[in-house]
């Protein structure tokens, strides 16, 4: 679906993106993250044809993304918190219909197709701000029709650049339920989706695949899974003392912290297991309140970008 | 507000007292023509009755769904909007009447939207923030260096905003808003679209305001981290009412009891049914991965871990607790409390 060998891209002497290359196959979904100003938006810029690479070779379904512009409008969705797809001055109703004039061919929908615009419709409420003017809305609600708005013409491509941004946690769910519906509604074609985000929760939800970019270069590139696999070996007990006391020197752990009752354990999930250490406390001591987690997610994509921290991008 | 018998230590800054505030919506119909010679509105009230009492030093997390009148109420505090009903006292002066006055005392950030002028240097528009404050010279110098440390600002400061990524213009926003020393510090989603490392150092930044100048803070976000991070006391808000007010911990104690084990063995049927015979507890088996969710109130998370752990064949465990989002959520849907009226655990 996306093809995308040795990018290169500069603003003046700024260089933005440094080789980058990867392949998307039909149907996948890929989360993209990177720290703020490390190039994901320029790469989804380039991969929709707003912008030029200065090198390399790039095909969107097989074609130049940035010839016959008009006609890959349609078959590629793009939501945004920065550019709008809706007039600014025009209720969201209006906007649509603007769209299906305008696109007359790409508008040919079967009876199911309406149905699954429909069930966005009503998942995302948008019937509370269907006939309000866009300038008028909220970001959130901004949002939730812009997203309307890219699964409409059932796109092959949906390029989502921070979806969610201002949406409360309820609507971020159900934002991704439509999507899944949407996937399934189109079983022979499912829509290939590129999700650029900061919330790795957001990521769990959607993609099979994830692509880190720092400092303009792919730090990482594979599956989701394996990626907490190799940055994310701590874990975490918390738990309350009723009786007894502990003796943590002749354990498996990195280090423990005590707060009255309260104890905080971190070990390394690459030499022991969770369960062994529980054994050992519940021989020792009456526990309750027990916690095992992970270490949160930010940790894991901090050990990531440190552990890429390229010597070119330092001043 | 019930507090006889509470000592409050600090000086109260901000006391809302019964606000309210109707939007009126023009009502469409499909006939043109008579939408044109005849309107109709309707009245949507977006904030009803809201009552709270904010203590200097605070750090205050505001949430609620969207539409749901956060907003609204952050603006009648700054003075953008005039209260329908109720007041509003922000250090003795009612915003709504005297907005220069209390411009003086408070900072807002917008994350949304940006107070710096785009196309000159952050530089310059932090000057230009000095003499419409009425900075003192020193006061300036001494801000500017404490914030260029904190938050780095060093690095773009001669950079047209317009050049700037979004990380370092929030940074900039923040160290703008907050330059004039306010009492008050209202952030409106400051956090969003921030990659983690910017998140943490805007949220240290925020934690050590607070504890320097003693800047009451108050914070709407859709990120519960940022909430579990800063905050010590929670307002939700959900159409336009206040429906818990109190500390982070209670909210958790009195509605966040559905907990969740994951663990990974081999499994016999006659165990899990042993499990399942414990009050409140639900099993789900997924090959050799199994989920099994409680009610904290009901049964303790050791006891069906005493029971896994003589199970020898398990090889990996995960307790959780449940998220704050997920405690929100439910606190929405949750009927009790609309009916019985506001929690208030103060």
């Amino acid at each position: 679906m996306v093809i995308a060998n040795h990018i290169n891209k500069a603003f003046l002497e700024k260089q933005v993106l440094r080789d980058v290359s990867f392949h998307i196959k039909e149907g996948e979904r890929v989360g993209i993250i990177g720290v703020n100003g490390s190039g994901k938006t320029t790469l989804m810029q380039i991969l929709m044809g707003v912008l030029l690479a200065d090198s390399g070779y790039v095909r969107v379904a097989g074609e130049k993304s940035w010839e016959r512009q008009g006609k890959r409008k349609t078959r590629i969705g793009f939501v945004s918190p920065r550019q709008s797809n809706l007039h600014p001055d025009r209720t969201v109703e209006d906007s649509v219909n603007l769209c299906k004039k305008m696109y007359p061919k790409a508008w040919k929908v079967s009876e199911s197709d309406l149905e699954s615009i429909d069930y966005v419709k009503e998942c995302l409420k948008i019937k509370d701000i269907w006939k309000e003017i866009r300038s008028s809305l909220s970001l959130g609600e901004r949002m939730r029709a812009e997203f309307l708005y890219a699964v409409m013409m059932n796109p092959h491509l949906l390029i989502m650049d921070e979806p969610t941004t201002g949406m409360d946690y309820e609507m971020r769910t159900r934002e991704y339920e439509c999507l899944d519906y949407f996937r399934k509604c189109h079983k022979d074609m499912p829509v290939t989706v590129l999700l650029v985000t900061h919330s790795i929760q957001e990521m769990e939800w959607l993609c099979d695949r994830v692509i880190a970019i720092h400092h303009g270069q792919i730090i990482f590139d594979g599956a989701l899974e394996y990626l907490q696999q190799r940055y994310l070996s701590l874990g975490k007990i918390c738990f309350e003392i009723e009786e007894g006391a502990l003796h943590f020197h002749d354990m498996p752990i990195n280090k423990y912290e005590m707060d009255g009752k309260r104890v905080q354990i971190i070990f390394d999930k690459r030499y022991v297991s969770a369960n062994i250490i529980l054994q050992q406390l519940m021989e020792e001591a009456v526990i309750k309140k027990i916690r095992v987690l992970d270490m949160d997610m930010e940790t894991m994509i901090r050990n990531l970008y440190q552990e890429n921290q390229s010597p070119s991008s330092k001043p | 507000m019930e507090e006889k018998g509470e000592e409050i230590l600090n000086r109260t800054v901000i006391r809302v007292e019964n606000l309210g505030k109707d939007y009126q919506i023009r009502k469409r119909t499909e006939r043109f023509w008579k939408d044109i010679f005849s309107r109709q509105y309707e009245v949507k009230k977006a904030v009803e009755d809201v009552n709270f009492e904010i203590a200097e030093g605070e750090i205050v997390g505001y949430i609620g769904p969207n539409g749901a009148g956060k907003s609204t109420t952050i603006k009648m505090l700054t003075g953008i909007l005039q209260p329908d009903r109720g007041q509003v006292f922000v250090n003795g002066i009612q915003p709504g009447k005297c907005r220069v006055d209390n411009a003086k005392n408070i900072g807002v950030v917008f994350g949304q939207r940006t107070q710096l002028w785009w196309d000159i240097p952050v530089k310059d528009t932090l000057h230009l923030m000095k003499h419409m404050y009425h900075i003192p010279e020193q006061t300036y110098q001494e801000n500017l260096k404490l914030y260029s440390d904190i938050l780095g600002l060093g690095e773009f400061m001669h950079l047209p905003v317009r050049q700037l990524s979004l990380g370092q213009r929030m940074r900039a926003d923040i160290a703008c808003a907050i330059l004039h020393n306010p009492q008050i510090l209202y952030l409106d989603e400051p956090t969003i679209g921030l990659d983690i490392f910017v998140k943490e150092n805007v949220r240290g930044f925020i934690h050590e305001i607070n504890q320097k100048k003693r800047t009451t803070v108050i914070l709407t976000t859709h990120d519960m981290s940022d909430i579990e991070k800063l905050c010590s006391r929670v307002m939700v808000i959900d159409q336009g009412r206040i429906i818990y007010d109190g500390s982070l911990l209670d909210l958790r104690e009195q509605y966040g009891h559905m907990e969740s084990i994951e663990a990974k063995g081999v499994w016999d049927d006659v165990f899990l049914e042993e499990i399942k015979r414990l009050p409140s507890v639900s099993v789900t088996q997924e090959e050799n991965q199994i989920m099994i969710q409680y009610d904290s109130r009901k049964v303790d998370s050791d006891k069906i871990l005493f029971l896994l752990m003589k199970n020898q064949r398990i090889c990996d465990i995960k307790v959780h607790e449940q998220s704050l989002d997920g405690i929100i959520k439910q606190l929405y849907v949750c009927k009790e409390v609309r009916e019985n009226g506001i929690f208030r655990v103060y």
